[in-house]
């Protein structure tokens, strides 16, 4: 018994061939635009996050910065805080969600490896003393940074304007009135967050200048 | 009777639409995902250049414009105003000695007239300055 063989003629098989190549640059074109889409929502969502994160600790640590004084090596008095372009020290008022712990907390910015690191401690972080590193508890706050600097607000007397100074002259026996942290992202955009320290406005601040630290 | 081992036009057509259905239905996810994080996005930006503005503002002196270093948004300014707070009970005066309870009412407005806000806040003014 003899089988027909159907066979295929070449114009039908270029046919096919180039149908099935339309359809497939189709959808591969279709799933990378989706890919690439799903990608930049994930990237903007990432951005986002960082974002909130930078509005916690500003809420947080700047908002309720505090003039605290601890005995330096000399025994004398000396302001808990640091202020430079790049980096910054300070004490603030936070809430107490164990007994054993103080209401006050001593916190670090800094810019390391590219991430904005936070390091905390109870006990006062000493800008005169390097702490050991395992002695305070870091958190990184926002990767992928190409730069940080620092805004300090301080009030002029003879007119009572507000001055920003990119870095706070350690002598001064009182802390910005304002703070201010403009991060720079490796994706080139950049943004500022500006807080008033606890207690700080027109006319006001806490304690009284030119002494005005908590002993 | 014995079925074709081939696929019918109809049946291909089918799979086809059903794919394309189910691409068209992830590229409408993802696009909606896109327009619901740029909201969120637009929404946060537009609250962090109001909170800008107004912690400068309660520290400034207060005819004090927003310096560039603090609201650097190209296509955005500041606006402001003053008037006496509302809702004060009559008798409690806003003006005691030489201070003067305000209310100030922060506005962003873009290039497009679009107003962002207002914020509006409470503070105490010497009685010369607005």
């Amino acid at each position: 018994m003899k089988y027909a063989i159907k066979r295929f003629t070449l114009i039908e098989v270029v046919v096919a061939l180039g149908i099935m190549l339309v359809i497939a640059a189709m959808i591969g074109l279709v799933l990378t635009t989706s890919y690439r889409a799903w990608e930049r929502v994930n990237r903007m969502d990432a951005l986002f996050r960082q974002k909130q994160n930078i509005d916690r600790i500003v809420n947080t640590a700047f908002k309720n910065a505090i003039p605290f004084s601890w005995k330096n090596d000399n025994l004398k008095e000396e302001l808990v805080f640091k202020g430079e372009s790049s980096m910054l020290l300070l004490a603030y008022l936070h809430r107490i969600g164990a007994s054993d712990r103080s209401g006050i907390r001593f916190v670090q910015l800094r810019l390391e490896d590219n991430k904005l690191i936070a390091e905390y401690r109870d006990t006062p972080i000493l800008p005169w003393r390097e702490p050991a590193s395992s002695e305070v508890t870091k958190e990184v706050i926002v990767s992928q940074v190409k730069e940080i600097s620092f805004l300090y607000a301080d009030i002029l007397p003879e007119n009572n304007s507000v001055q920003l100074m990119d870095s706070w002259d350690n002598k001064k026996t009182y802390i910005p009135r304002g703070i201010q942290i403009t991060i720079e992202f490796e994706d080139g955009s950049k943004e500022s967050w500006f807080r008033r320290t606890a207690a700080s406005g027109y006319m006001q601040f806490l304690g009284k200048k030119p002494q005005n630290v908590i002993r | 009777m014995r079925k074709s081992p081939y696929f019918t036009l109809i049946e291909v057509a089918i799979a086809i639409a059903v794919l394309a259905m189910g691409v068209v239905a992830a590229m409408s996810m993802i696009s909606a995902a896109k327009k619901r994080m740029m909201k969120a996005e637009r929404g946060w930006h537009e609250q962090h250049m109001l909170t800008q503005a107004v912690e400068y503002l309660m520290l400034a002196p207060p005819k004090s414009s927003v310096p560039l270093e603090i609201f650097p948004y190209p296509g955005f300014s500041v606006n402001y105003e003053y008037s006496l707070p509302e809702e004060l009970p009559n008798k409690f005066p806003a003006t005691v000695g030489n201070w003067t309870l305000v209310s100030l009412k922060v506005h962003i407005i873009s290039n497009e007239q679009r107003n962002i806000g207002p914020v509006v806040l409470n503070r105490i003014v010497k009685n010369g300055d607005i």
